[in-house]
């Protein structure tokens, strides 16, 4: 992982788009303001935005500051949340959860599906099911990690569960921005998760200071190994066995 | 020039000349052709066998695949690796060898850092290496993360196929294999219905057969062939094992990059089995071409016989024909230049029979001498002056022998006699002249000449005169003999001739013949004759001038030849002429003592009593002065 502009805003001006534009400008209004001693409080923003040496955008990553143990509590809010099946497929492919939380497989198709995990956070499988049923079942997720969950009938189904720390976490878009509201001031560990991204990255964080009422604007350029995934099988985009 | 003995050799050695190159021509080219055609069969089965070999690898590979890939899928299999169980996953992948027939003979999982998880084979290493990683490292640079590789496992060769575990992502890679042995080559070889081996070569000259079709020495001497010559892959060649002949395709399974060993796959057919077909192929040929032989020495046969039957039995109709047996006409039956010719032999056979008859009758009519002279040469009135001697010969006593008896019976009586007559003459080469009652007149010199003429008239004449003797005691011979130049020739008129001869020296001959009555003696041969003739032994008689003759003759009696006439005839002849010596010298007194002596000594008493007449004659007439003892005949 490359950290790009830390250090040379300036320089990334000639780097970013649109938005980044946008968000240099801000930084430097942040600045400007910060040298003038205002201070707002509770309220940093934090804009991450994510390309690939090519300079595409990347989707699908997560961004999460790990906070301290102790200012942890007012950030973990477990939920209840769904990953649905369907058309073979799982929808959403990525999603994040806080750990603690708990995640329904409903199955929206009219083929049973069998959902699995092998991932060491959290093995479990729910055999052959169908539409309707298993509705009540849902599965908690108590350790912080990433599973993935497949389908043993459909090798090519396959979905992310980032279980996060808290809630300070984001899915980057089709533009590979994330972005985290109410970051609490401090110096923060900031991890990027991305399902392409190589082991040792993944386990690589970055310690990035925040300060009271600026807003905090970072580009990475990933690395993403080429993704080899199970193709769907062309005879199963037919919605009926027959 | 070829000689042959017979016209079938003859029509048998054409024909043979015309079929042999031709039948031998279609014989080459179909039996090139048919060997190329097989060849190329062979090959292009071989091609298609190697297709076929291809395909069931590219199968098999398939085959491996899928059974590979349904390991994956198995959620025990899945629990079981998750749940870092190598004993179980070494069961399973055995329990998925079992199931799988042969299709898959050892199955490796390999971690995602390359260490080996299983392996049924039980290599014992854990970290991958050589050809294991680079197999891997081709699936992982793959877009489905497939590859396929042969590797050897302990020297044998392995199909491999590496393909990933999904868990749902990636968590691992499974190799499949299965061994390119013994049952390997015999399936293919079951599909392909050809020859295959797969070779080793570790290095340049080290070379193993690891398993084969082939039998065990001729797999010793593919892998020597294959060690000693480079050998061509992906391209026909002919290699020779143990005397067969097989055309070879060579697959190089494996090459290593660094080049040190390879893996060939050789692929085999044998030019044998389609030698079978052209062997079969040219059997049938020579069986055809005896039959077409065998039928064109029947028609040769049939023809050659049609042909030489009708000239046979010519042949032996002309041999006939020269052997004098014109009365066989040739029976040939046929319309063509042979029965023209046949045609021709027959009317030739009718000519010659006319012609023989002619001479047979011209034979009887005059003399064979002189029928071949006329046959011979031009018939011709007129003739040649030659000197003949003249044998007339008369049949004394015949008359009364003939009293009594019919006309019919006389001439049967006489045309023996003459017949005896005939015989006699012709035995001595004489020629019958012609016959006049009961005389013959013969030739002797005519028409054919030789020295031997004058002597053939003596024997003759004698024999004649011996034969009338001992015929019957009634008949006597009377014979004169004369010789003297004659014309011979062809007489008369143009449409009539008469071969003959005339002259003085004919009728002399006829006078002498006469004058044997006088003398009463059995012949009278003239002095010209006698002088002709030597070895003889003659009688003087007289000396006389016949009728129409201005110069007297002596005349003889023909005793014998000479050394065989008995002494008491030489005695009396001695007498005899004693007797006329004194007759000549006009001693009549002396000579009428001697002839009376010879009346009673003499066997012939008429001829001393001719003289004495005369003598008596004399003694009361006496002849002139002059007389030299000729006697002069007034008349005929």
């Amino acid at each position: 992982m490359k950290i790009r502009s830390m250090q040379s805003p300036l320089h990334s001006l000639y780097k970013l788009g649109f938005f980044s534009l946008y968000s240099v400008r801000l930084n430097l209004i942040v600045g400007l303001l910060l040298s003038l001693g205002w201070v707002s409080g509770h309220a940093q923003g934090l804009t991450v935005q994510l390309d690939d040496s090519e300079g595409n955008p990347i989707s699908g990553a997560v961004v999460e500051i790990i906070l301290p143990e102790e200012m942890r509590s007012t950030y973990q809010l477990s939920d209840e949340t769904e990953v649905d099946q369907l058309d073979k497929e799982f929808v959403p492919h990525i999603s994040t959860v806080v750990s603690g939380s708990d995640v329904m497989f409903p199955n929206s198709d009219d083929i049973l599906h069998h959902v699995y995990s092998f991932s060491p956070i959290s093995t479990f499988n729910i055999p052959l099911y169908g539409k309707g049923t298993q509705n009540d079942y849902s599965h908690r997720f108590s350790e912080t990690g990433v599973v993935e969950i497949g389908c043993n009938i459909h090798d090519w189904m396959l979905a992310y569960i980032y279980v996060a720390q808290t809630t300070l976490n984001s899915i980057s878009d089709d533009s590979g921005q994330a972005t985290l509201e109410n970051v609490p001031s401090g110096t923060f560990e900031l991890r990027i998760w991305h399902s392409r991204l190589k082991e040792q990255d993944i386990a690589m964080t970055q310690t990035i200071e925040f300060v009271d009422g600026e807003k905090t604007v970072i580009e990475y350029t990933l690395e993403l190994e080429r993704d080899r995934r199970v193709r769907r099988a062309p005879s199963s985009n037919r919605t009926r066995y027959r | 020039m070829l000689a042959f003995g017979s016209f079938r050799s003859r029509l048998s050695f054409f024909l043979l000349c015309l079929l042999a190159p031709v039948l031998g021509g279609i014989f080459y080219y179909v039996n090139r052709n048919n060997i190329e055609y097989t060849e190329e069969t062979i090959n292009s089965y071989l091609e298609l066998g190697a297709d076929v070999f291809d395909f069931t690898r590219a199968q098999q590979a398939g085959t491996l695949q899928a059974i590979t890939n349904s390991l994956t899928w198995d959620f025990g299999f899945r629990t079981a690796f998750a749940s870092n169980d190598p004993a179980t996953l070494f069961d399973a992948a055995l329990n998925v060898l079992d199931r799988s027939i042969g299709s898959a003979d050892m199955l490796m999982i390999v971690g995602m850092d390359n260490k080996v998880v299983i392996d049924t084979q039980l290599q014992g290493f854990v970290d991958l290496s050589g050809s294991w990683l680079s197999l891997i490292e081709e699936a992982d640079a793959s877009e489905d993360g497939l590859a396929e590789a042969i590797v050897a496992i302990e020297g044998a060769p392995f199909q491999l196929i590496a393909l990933p575990l999904y868990l749902p992502r990636q968590v691992a890679w499974i190799i499949g294999g299965f061994a390119l042995d013994q049952n390997f080559v015999n399936t293919v070889k079951d599909t392909i219905v050809s020859e295959v081996s797969i070779i080793r070569r570790s290095n340049e000259k080290d070379l193993e057969v690891v398993a084969s079709t082939l039998s065990a020495l001729k797999q010793q001497v593919l892998a020597e062939q294959i060690a000693i010559n480079t050998i061509a892959v992906d391209r026909l060649q002919r290699i020779s094992l143990e005397g067969e002949e097989f055309t070879t395709l060579t697959r190089s399974l494996l090459e290593s990059s660094s080049g040190g060993s390879q893996v060939l796959a050789i692929i085999q057919r044998s030019y044998d089995e389609n030698n079978v077909n052209v062997i079969q192929f040219r059997t049938l040929l020579i069986e055809f071409y005896i039959v077409i032989i065998t039928i064109s020495a029947i028609a040769v046969g049939l023809l050659s016989r049609s042909i030489t039957n009708p000239l046979v039995k010519l042949a032996s109709a002309v041999q006939k024909i020269e052997e004098g047996e014109y009365g066989k006409p040739v029976a040939v039956n046929s319309r063509d230049e042979i029965g023209d010719l046949a045609n021709s032999v027959n009317s030739m056979a009718r000519g010659l029979a006319e012609k023989e008859k002619v001479r047979d009758l011209l034979g009887k009519v005059v003399s064979q001498q002189i029928a071949e002279q006329l046959l011979n040469n031009p018939v011709e009135l007129g003739g040649e002056e030659k000197v003949v001697t003249v044998v007339f010969s008369d049949i004394r006593g015949f008359t009364g022998f003939c009293e009594g008896l019919r006309p019919q019976q006389v001439l049967v009586e006489l045309n023996q006699v003459l017949s005896t007559i005939s015989n006699i003459i012709e035995k001595h080469n004489g020629v019958v002249d012609k016959f006049q009652g009961d005389a013959v007149m013969a030739l002797f010199g005519a028409p054919i000449q030789s020295e031997l003429d004058a002597r053939n008239a003596m024997l003759a004449t004698l024999e004649i005169v011996k034969a009338m003797e001992t015929a019957d005691s009634r008949l006597s011979a009377c014979v004169g003999v004369n010789t003297g130049l004659v014309v011979a020739g062809n007489l008369g008129s143009s449409n009539r001739l008469n071969y003959s001869v005339i002259g003085d020296a004919v009728n002399l001959s006829a006078r002498l013949e006469g004058l044997t009555r006088l003398y009463n003696v059995t012949n009278i041969v003239s002095d010209a004759s006698k002088d002709a003739a030597s070895d003889f032994c003659f009688m003087e008689l007289d000396e006389v001038c016949v009728a129409g003759r201005s110069h007297a003759i002596k005349i003889f009696e023909l005793l014998g030849v000479l050394g065989e006439v008995s002494a008491d005839k030489l005695a009396m002849a001695e007498a005899f002429a004693e007797a006329l010596q004194a007759y000549r010298s006009k001693n009549w007194d002396l000579a009428e003592r001697l002839f009376s002596q010879l009346l009673t000594s003499c066997d012939n008493v008429a001829l001393p009593k001719v003289f004495l007449e005369r003598i008596s004659h004399f003694q009361i007439s006496p002849p002139p002065d002059d007389w030299g003892g000729v006697y002069i005949f007034g008349k005929k």
